[in-house]
């Protein structure tokens, strides 16, 4: 039995068997939870990475679930997009890493087994999402990681929590539906649930264009809720800043970029329309609330003190950058805002842990209650500090590349004034990581961080780890960029008619 | 102002679907897209003639969600079970020795014609349960409508049997075993099509007759049904045990 | 396209006219009514109408039920069962949305003594 040749089923199967033993494992033992969900994490990430040097060595997989035919079964279709596969993985495993300690203090403790099912269950339907070549699929995936992502946010104790997860609850709901009711326009006028199938037989459904065009226009809504694009963003700040800081983390550089995920598969879709369906002023749309998603979110952030507040409204901003490299079809930009789907999450990532760690020494999260910290937790500030110049976009961190990428795709497509705003939105992130960097770094600790300690070993690796990635894929901008060149070729054949 | 708004968005939205609507094809047509399909590809009319023989259920529709789009199925039975963590990441378990609303301390007294009738009706609405779970490949019917079934037994047992006995009869360290075996049969099922050298979740293998595969196949669709429904009975019993809420008098 | 030709098309397809109309009605109740239970009320009204959608869609004039019992020849006509599948599968996620939603509005209650979003609003910015 050749077991290379099952991995990419495994890659979903693996952490759901995982979440379903947990319980029981959780019985024998609280402590052993926290090593089964990190073995199970570890084992999707060693098998993500061997599909993606096969992926790019050889091309895209499928692999049929029952091995039927494509056009019968369901198809998993391992392409240059499921290459997420393990930046979720890998992230995945660090945030687990990262939750041990902080859980712990953070949560009500028989609720421990618990969140660690929620987060397997939340990167299996990650994993589930990027790699499926089925449409229905997709919806049930999505509904996985939803429902895992709403449990999560509501998973304090605080009364402000379980608000905020509902607001999450009912947007998120509407905007599934909404891509139920797309997949039945779609199946309805083609007969197949496959996506490539699909692809192929859209254009031959002439005499009912308009349902294709209302079924994009459902998608793309749908699919902005998830991913936060102004003026669907409002449940963002609240979900991501009130849930517990690894959660935050997985929510903020993971989950949103679900929806980014899905724009492209579906884009994808739309493919072959040969003139059918023009998306061009679907995706201009796109771009200019892209534009005023970036301005909003940095706007919002300057504005607050609480730390991971700011983080949430940097996200809503970062996130109106990948959106404008994908709208403007143009090869730099599009690169560029795939890029960023990859460096934005690690750079989230690493900086809400950064901001995790201090809050669980210090237990404030009130920027003016973080004077002088950088004395006496000194690697952590360092990462953190690596993460915000990542941010802003100051060379040779990776945050530059992808950034420089849009600006100078914006301005290949002739439009200035969304460079302008690119610019615009890390001028004034820069003005208030300045003001963090200042308050960490040149005022006098409080008196009761005298005795603090650097955080925990558990805590720390994954920070390091992070920032040491970030300057990498700064340096050597070249590894992910051959990956994302076929993905952007792929796209761009298409959506310039 | 505000009303005003919301009426003439949702008007639009309205308008919108209702062009969608129009230009589908029309309702009811046996020679629509679906069913013919793309030609040489079309999916319904090999399920609707094949599906007996290759799949192993005379259901199609049971042959279809197990077996043709299982996967789908895998990640509905993921879907339950991740609604039990959330209810359970809200609202903890239930505790041992705290006394929950229940029907002794209630206001409204235990009425007796309810309590005879369902005494009487619960075993044969298990029995039912049962048929249908097992029927699911012959007839209307599925692993999740019968253990459906058997939760709103056990919710019916316990508001009119009270609490207490509900706790005795589904005490909460065994349930707790339990609840993951829906998706664990359905991952136990694929793997064995992965060590017998074929993918995931395929139920008809190459080195066997005609016949003894489709026994195979037929007794591999009745033990995932049997876990589905099971595993659905536990999960639901547990997210309504969840819920209860203290009794604060 | 003619008014008497949007019209008879509305006719052949009135279950879907229905459904949306469904769908609108129940996002009006997420967005303007005021007590959580009935924006949930609403949602569930728009799931129900999505599931009405699709197995309309899988109608068939004179087709039965895609069973085999005795009787049935290869030419019988059945009903499309893929969309029958589809909503197998839409019906527990709706219900585990449905139940994870009721358990934080019991929560919500708990600790905030209220269903009121007006109300919670106010002791959110608080």
């Amino acid at each position: 039995m050749n077991i290379a040749h099952h991995f990419p089923v495994l890659l979903f199967v693996v952490p759901v068997a995982a979440a379903a033993t947990l319980q029981i494992i959780g019985k024998i033992r609280r402590e052993y939870c926290f090593y089964w969900a990190t073995a199970a994490i570890s084992i999707c990430a060693f098998m993500s990475t061997v599909l993606v040097w096969k992926v790019y060595k050889t091309g895209p997989i499928s692999y049929v679930v029952g091995g039927w035919e494509r056009w019968f079964g369901i198809e998993i279709y391992f392409d240059h997009i499921s290459a997420c596969a393990l930046l979720i993985s890998a992230l995945g495993l660090l945030i687990i890493i990262f939750s041990k300690q902080y859980i712990e203090k953070e949560i009500d403790e028989r609720k421990i087994p618990v969140y660690y099912t929620l987060i397997l269950l939340n990167l299996a339907g990650m994993l589930g999402f990027v790699i499926t070549g089925d449409l229905f699929n997709i919806f049930v995936m999505m509904e996985i990681l939803s429902l895992s992502g709403y449990a999560l946010v509501a998973i304090g104790e605080e009364k402000i929590a379980q608000l905020a997860a509902f607001k999450y609850l009912v947007l998120g709901a509407v905007s599934s539906l909404a891509i139920l009711m797309a997949i039945g326009f779609l199946y309805s006028i083609t007969g197949s649930l496959n996506m490539r199938e699909i692809a192929l037989y859209l254009p031959k459904a002439t005499s009912h264009t308009p349902v294709a065009i209302i079924a994009f226009a459902l998608f793309v809504m749908g699919f902005s809720v998830k991913a936060a694009l102004f003026p669907l963003h409002v449940w963002l700040p609240d979900a991501h800043a009130i849930a517990p800081t690894p959660v935050s983390a997985l929510l903020s550089g993971l989950v949103v970029k679900i929806g980014v995920c899905g724009l492209l598969r579906i884009l994808l879709i739309y493919r072959y329309t040969g003139g059918l369906i023009d998306v061009k002023p679907v995706l201009n749309i796109i771009s200019w609330l892209a534009a005023i998603t970036i301005v909003v979110g940095a706007f919002f952030a300057v504005f607050q003190d609480d730390i991971k507040m700011m983080l949430a409204y940097s996200t809503v901003s970062n996130i109106g950058y990948i959106f404008l490299g994908l709208s403007l079809v143009q090869t730099n930009a599009l690169v560029g805002g795939i890029n960023h789907i990859f460096n934005h999450a690690i750079i989230k990532v690493l900086l809400f842990m950064g901001a995790g760690a201090i809050i669980h020494q210090t237990g404030h999260r009130r920027l003016s209650d973080l004077h002088g910290i950088a004395r006496k937790m000194p690697i952590t500030t360092g990462c953190l500090s690596i993460g915000i110049v990542s941010i802003v976009g100051i060379p040779p961190t990776n945050g530059f590349v992808c950034k420089w990428l849009i600006a100078i795709g914006a301005m290949q497509a002739g439009k200035p004034l969304f460079a302008a705003a690119l610019l615009f939105g890390a001028l004034f992130i820069f003005a208030y990581y300045i003001k963090i960097i200042n308050a960490a770094y040149f005022r006098e600790p409080r008196e009761e961080y005298k005795k603090m300690d650097e955080a925990p070993l558990t805590m720390l690796v994954p920070i390091i780890i992070l920032a040491v990635a970030c300057l990498v894929f700064g340096i050597g901008a070249s590894i992910p960029l051959t990956f994302i060149k076929p993905v952007a070729k792929g796209l761009l054949s298409v959506t310039v008619r | 102002m505000k009303r005003a708004l919301v009426f003439f968005s949702l008007l639009l939205c309205f308008g919108i679907m209702l062009i969608a609507v129009v230009n589908m094809p029309p309702m009811g047509d046996p020679k629509s897209m679906m069913m013919t399909g793309p030609p040489g590809r079309a999916p319904i009319p090999r399920y609707l003639s094949e599906g007996r023989q290759e799949a192993g259920a005379e259901n199609i529709i049971t042959d279809i969600i197990l077996n043709y789009r299982g996967y789908d199925t895998n990640g509905e039975v993921t879907v339950i079970f991740t609604a039990l963590m959330a209810v359970l990441a809200v609202l903890n378990r239930e505790r041992k020795n705290v006394s929950y609303c229940d029907i002794e301390t209630s206001p409204v007294k235990r009425s007796v014609v309810v309590y005879t009738i369902v005494r009487i009706m619960l075993p044969f609405i298990l029995l039912f349960s049962l048929y249908v779970i097992l029927f699911g490949e012959v007839g209307p019917g599925g692993g999740f409508q019968g253990g459906t079934i058997i939760a709103a037994a056990a919710i019916i047992f316990i508001l009119i049997f009270g609490y207490s006995q509900g706790m005795e009869r589904f005490p909460t360290t065994w349930r707790m075993n339990f609840e993951g075996i829906a998706p664990l049969t359905f991952i136990a099922m694929g793997i064995i099509g992965l060590f017998l050298g074929r993918n995931y979740l395929t139920f008809m293998f190459p080195g066997f007759s005609h016949a003894s595969n489709l026994l195979l196949a037929r007794s591999m669709l009745m033990i995932i049904e049997i876990g589905i429904g099971a595993g659905g009975a536990f999960i639901f019993t547990s997210i309504f045990f969840a819920m209860q809420r203290e009794d604060k008098s | 396209m003619s008014l008497s030709l949007f019209l008879s098309k509305m006719g052949t397809n009135f279950n879907y006219v229905v459904a949306i109309t469904l769908f609108t009605i129940g996002l009006y109740a997420v967005v303007a009514k005021n007590n959580l239970i009935k924006k949930f009320i609403g949602l569930n009204i728009m799931e129900t109408s999505c599931f009405l959608l699709y197995i309309s869609m899988g109608a068939v004039k004179g087709g039965r039920a895609p069973i085999w019992t005795e009787g049935m020849k290869k030419t019988t006509l059945f009903v499309n069962p893929i969309p029958q599948a589809l909503i197998l599968t839409g019906i527990v996620v709706a219900v585990s949305t449905t139940s994870l939603a009721l358990s934080l509005m019991i929560k919500i209650y708990e600790h905030c003594g209220t269903l009121d979003a007006e109300k919670l609003k106010r002791m959110e910015t608080e």
